[in-house]
């Protein structure tokens, strides 16, 4: 079984490469078609490397020091000298006291001697992990810049954080891109006008928008998990799918001599493996005015023995090995790909209704939501007794109009729980296409008894068919209200999900394929998931804001 | 004997009703629940944005249902029968009120933590910590229910000398906030009074013609300032509606805001009646700014100015009254903490909006930071707020030293930072002052006096259109 030891070999990489790796191991692990990596191809494509400050942000394991290998294997090729320093080593000079200070100055007259001497020098300044050198390198870290800026073209400076880096409540990472960077001398020069708003904006709405590389006046950044988040979605699966093959290869090369049945297992079951990774939930990081989506491996149980983690690379790089080690996983994979593929021929029209009863079957099974159904609002919201009443209120309408609703329970700072209730109601179109008056009616009757109320964490999610019905919901909100859409008032367009997304919810909802199959209890909690943390991405307002994601994703724990 | 002319006298001041302690009360029930905090925390965010202070979350509900045995329970030790006066109209007021007050001082808290500047200059850098401002109205309330019969301003008086500077400078502008906040009207008959006494030919030339008057009687030695003293203490007495001999009865309502305060050596009337900061300047700001936008009545009530709003500049709108009505007490706050003279938001929106009119309208224009700060100092002058600066201050007062003040760049900073558009900064000549939390360059404002004028009418309810 020549293929067997082959697969095994490909295996024994995987988990060698799933663990922490050093910058020195990673090159060592690394050194061939590097520019095989779709994330490199992305980075190559926009022209990132051209910039002064690169600035590499993303989750664990979505391949930050693999980026900067990738940085050092370019830029050497064009006669950069490369210099790695690492958050750690700084965090552990800067812990010697006052001799810490002296190795920051050392490194900074070690760059300004060289560069001052030769003026054809160039060098690039790797700072990895930088996060956690955030508190005590803070000077060093704005000199570098200022010296960025001295040397332009000359000094490349390239910041690694993990994004969802935190120490005491704190985000670090963020606390770099608001403090160390935007406070930093000539800021604007590097990032226009307004650094912290700009460079906050843009981690934040780089996942949203799936954008990896925003480029800036003078400098980029890379959030490798926007890569990922634009491969994150239902009609993107064959995307995905030929990036886990690639991936899939340049493990395999890396591993040695390239095993042929890897790349032939994987490319067989991509579609199928794709789902399972699409399976995995993103999370938010904790801080209230970043507010960003990151894909992150987060505490949550893994169902069915799944252990899906997250959709990046070292997820994939799990994934993979899970897949050939595990006959339940390859299992699963299988029927996977047949749901795929039966998807894509699935022609289904789903109203909002549907995916209403979707998100709340799909919110019980993920564990920390519990969806609530058909509840009297007073429960949620004690009724006022409505003043001047003329006749008394009787029978079900005593308690108010019933809904339908999510609790989520995340786990906030401090220990704290942080409860969340998500009210939904969707707006009904009739025959001729009009919203009907009833559902109108219950839409301002909520909005009029406090049902969404901000400060008290009761959002309602209005699950709306299509764009020209919103001015519905402007209508029950009347113009004294309308600040509050966007904020409680949530409306989600069904009309902006695709004919594989309208499929997929039809295919959940009945649990059955096209072709009459079952699918299995294992594969529908996959699917479940698939809702929580992808499906929710595509149900956004009209600004483009996928509020019920912000929701119901879990923070980084 | 009838007191003259049959009408129903209203007496503002009453027991119970205009109790410190019970306004504590209701406050310490706020201040003791976590989750309540959080609640009004997240409200405070939604209160700067669209001006919604969340009276109709059931938080505030479940609160103000229970206020009424809390209240009970916690002074019941001091007060006999408190529960025949607290009747349920007077707890939803002030429970509505303690919520306000709360909301927006953590509201103005977040202003001030947006725009990177004020704590610290405007007010104190431990603003924020609210468990001090607990711990302080605890020990008030023991205090009071521990002793039988203790004057409220003993009481109050024993507690803050209790305190050392630091946490006492950090305690009184809330505690000041809250008492402006929760004895509103009783605050606005002192207003009308401020308002009443700031109109100098009236009372002098008053006061001058009955000395005269008494003049012709023989043996009747003149004495002005006696005359004065009297004749403004009648106007105070008759503003809040009190017979004379009863207007120490005001002290116990007032009584934060009137002994909350060390640059002040004896707190006697005369003192409150000539030379009083805080309560003077507020409504020499709402008449003032009224004035500007052309509101012929004046509104000189508190709650009003913190009822909801909705609908566009809901959200600017409420923050700018928040700012306007915490700028007395950012002025009384640096004269207590430093003796210095600050410029707070209210005098900025005051001088913009009297230079737009001195442009003779709507258009937009450009002054520099000087003409604003000269600008400020004649609004001082002319409505008698100078000469009260000067007798605490110890510096100079002269728009020179006023333009560079970093009160001026902090107060700026918290109305750009706050979304209050119409008010923005440019450079004209060199970029000499800078702006928090980025420390931009300006030397000039740039006033869009439409986009301001309509902003500033909506904090008093004004619709357009």
């Amino acid at each position: 079984m020549s293929q067997t030891s082959c697969i095994d070999a490909f295996r024994r990489f995987l988990e060698g490469v799933v663990g922490r790796l050093s910058f020195e191991e990673m090159e060592r692990r690394f050194s061939r078609a590097l520019e095989e990596n779709p994330v490199f191809t992305e980075i190559e494509r926009r022209g990132a490397l051209g910039k002064n400050i690169i600035i590499v942000l993303g989750g664990r394991g979505c391949g930050k020091t693999l980026t900067i290998r990738y940085i050092k294997y370019r830029l050497e090729r064009d006669g950069w000298d490369f210099k790695y320093i690492s958050g750690a080593q700084l965090v552990e000079q800067a812990k010697a006291g006052a001799q810490g200070s002296r190795v920051f100055q050392q490194l900074i007259e070690e760059q300004e001697s060289k560069l001052g001497r030769d003026s054809g020098y160039r060098v690039v300044v790797a700072i990895d992990d930088v996060a956690e050198a955030v508190e005590i390198a803070r000077e060093f870290l704005q000199k570098e810049v200022e010296l960025a800026r001295k040397y332009e073209g000359r000094l490349k400076l390239v910041l690694a954080a993990q994004s969802e880096r935190a120490k005491a409540e704190r985000v670090m990472t963020v606390e770099l891109l608001k403090v160390v960077l935007s406070q930093a001398p000539f800021a604007e020069m590097f990032f226009g006008e307004e650094p912290k708003r700009v460079l906050l904006d843009s981690f934040r709405n780089s996942y949203i928008s799936g954008t990896p590389v925003i480029t800036f006046r003078g400098a980029t950044m890379i959030n490798l998990d926007a890569y990922w988040s634009s491969l994150r979605s239902l009609n993107r699966v064959k995307d995905l799918a030929e990036a886990m093959v690639k991936l899939a290869k340049f493990y395999a090369e890396n591993a040695g001599a390239c095993c042929e049945e890897v790349v032939k297992r994987v490319e067989g079951h991509k579609h199928g493996l794709a789902l399972l990774a699409l399976s995995s939930i993103p999370k938010i990081v904790r801080d209230p005015e970043a507010r960003a989506v990151i894909e992150y491996r987060g505490a949550e149980p893994s169902l069915s023995g799944l252990g899906i983690v997250a959709l990046n690379g070292l997820g994939i790089a799990e994934l993979l090995n899970r897949f050939f080690a595990d006959p339940k996983v390859a299992s699963l994979a299988d029927e996977a790909e047949k749901v795929y593929q039966s998807l894509k021929s699935l022609q289904a029209t789903v109203d909002a209704d549907t995916v209403k009863e979707v998100l709340l079957k799909a919110c019980g099974a993920v564990g920390y939501m519990t969806p609530l159904r058909d509840l009297p609002v007073s429960s949620i919201v004690p009724q006022q007794a409505p003043s001047g009443a003329s006749k008394p209120v009787t029978g079900r309408r005593k308690y108010g109009p019933r809904v339908d609703l999510v609790e989520v329970r995340v786990a906030a700072s401090e220990g704290r729980e942080e409860r969340r209730y998500v009210i939904f109601h969707s707006l009904k179109v009739d025959k001729k296409g009009y919203v009907t008056s009833g559902s109108a009616k219950k839409l301002a009757e909520l909005i009029n008894c406090g049902v969404p109320s901000e400060a008290e964490m009761r959002y309602l999610a209005v699950l709306i068919p299509a764009a020209e019905h919103a001015k519905a919901l402007y209508r029950a909100l009347g113009l004294l209200q309308a600040g509050r859409k966007g904020r409680d008032v949530l409306p989600l367009f069904i009309d902006k999900l695709s004919s594989i997304e309208r499929g997929f919810v039809h295919a959940v909802e009945i649990g059955i394929l096209g072709d009459d199959r079952k699918i299995s209890q294992e594969l529908q909690e996959v699917l479940y998931r698939i809702v929580v943390g992808t499906l929710t991405l595509s149900l956004r307002d009209d600004a483009g804001q996928p509020h019920l994601a912000y929701l119901m994703l879990p923070y980084v724990s | 004997m009838s007191s003259g002319g049959g009408a129903k006298r209203r007496r503002l001041v009453e027991y119970v009703a205009t109790d410190p302690f019970v306004d504590l009360a209701f406050v310490q029930q706020l201040l003791s629940n976590e989750d309540w905090l959080q609640v009004m925390r997240r409200q405070a965010e939604v209160y700067n944005s669209t001006g919604d202070v969340g009276e109709s979350t059931v938080t505030f509900r479940m609160y103000r249902s229970q206020s009424k045995q809390h209240v009970i329970k916690a002074l019941q030790g001091a007060y006999h029968a408190i529960d025949r006066y607290l009747s349920d109209e007077l707890v939803n007021e002030k429970a509505s009120r303690a919520w306000r007050a709360l909301v927006t001082l953590l509201a103005s808290l977040q202003l001030m933590e947006k725009a990177g500047a004020g704590l610290g200059e405007l007010l104190p850098e431990g603003y924020g910590r609210l468990e001090e401002l607990k711990a302080v109205i605890d020990r008030m309330i023991e205090e009071k229910t521990s002793r039988e019969e203790v004057r409220a301003a003993t009481v109050v008086m024993r507690v803050l000398r209790g305190l050392s500077d630091e946490q006492f400078l950090s305690t009184v502008p809330k505690l000041w906030w809250l008492n402006l906040v929760m004895e509103s009207e009783v605050f606005e008959a002192v207003f009308k009074y401020h308002f009443l006494a700031s109109k100098k030919e009236l009372v002098g030339g008053f006061v001058k013609s009955a000395e005269e008057a008494l003049s012709e009687v023989k043996g009747h030695t003149p004495d002005l300032s006696y005359m004065e003293h009297e004749v403004l203490k009648a106007l105070l007495s008759r503003c809040v509606e009190l017979r004379g001999q009863y207007i120490n009865k005001l002290q116990n309502a007032i009584v934060f805001v009137k002994i909350g305060r060390r640059s002040v050596g004896s707190y006697d009337w005369d003192w409150f009646l000539r030379d009083e900061i805080l309560t003077y300047f507020m409504p020499m700001y709402m008449a003032e700014l009224q004035e500007l936008l052309g509101l012929r009545e004046k509104e000189l009530n508190i709650s009003a100015l913190l009822s909801p709003r909705g609908g566009p500049y809901g959200g600017p709108a409420s923050a700018l009254s928040t700012l306007i009505l915490m700028s007395p007490i950012f002025m009384q706050y640096a004269l207590e903490a430093r003796g210095e003279v600050v410029i707070t938001p209210a005098d900025i929106v005051v001088s913009v909006l009297r230079i737009s009119r001195a442009r003779g309208g709507a258009g937009d224009f450009v002054a520099s930071a000087e003409e604003v700060a000269k600008e400020v100092a004649s609004f001082w002058e002319e409505r008698d707020l100078l000469r009260r600066l000067k007798l605490y201050s110890q510096g100079e007062v002269t728009p020179e030293t006023l333009y560079r003040k970093s009160s001026f760049t902090a107060s700026l900073a918290l109305i750009i930072n706050a979304g209050i558009g119409g008010i923005h900064i440019t450079t004209e000549r060199r970029p000499e002052l800078q702006l928090p939390p980025r420390m931009l360059g300006f030397d000039s404002l740039y006033v869009r006096a439409q986009q301001l004028s309509s902003i500033a009418r909506r904090v008093w309810g004004w619709e357009e259109g």
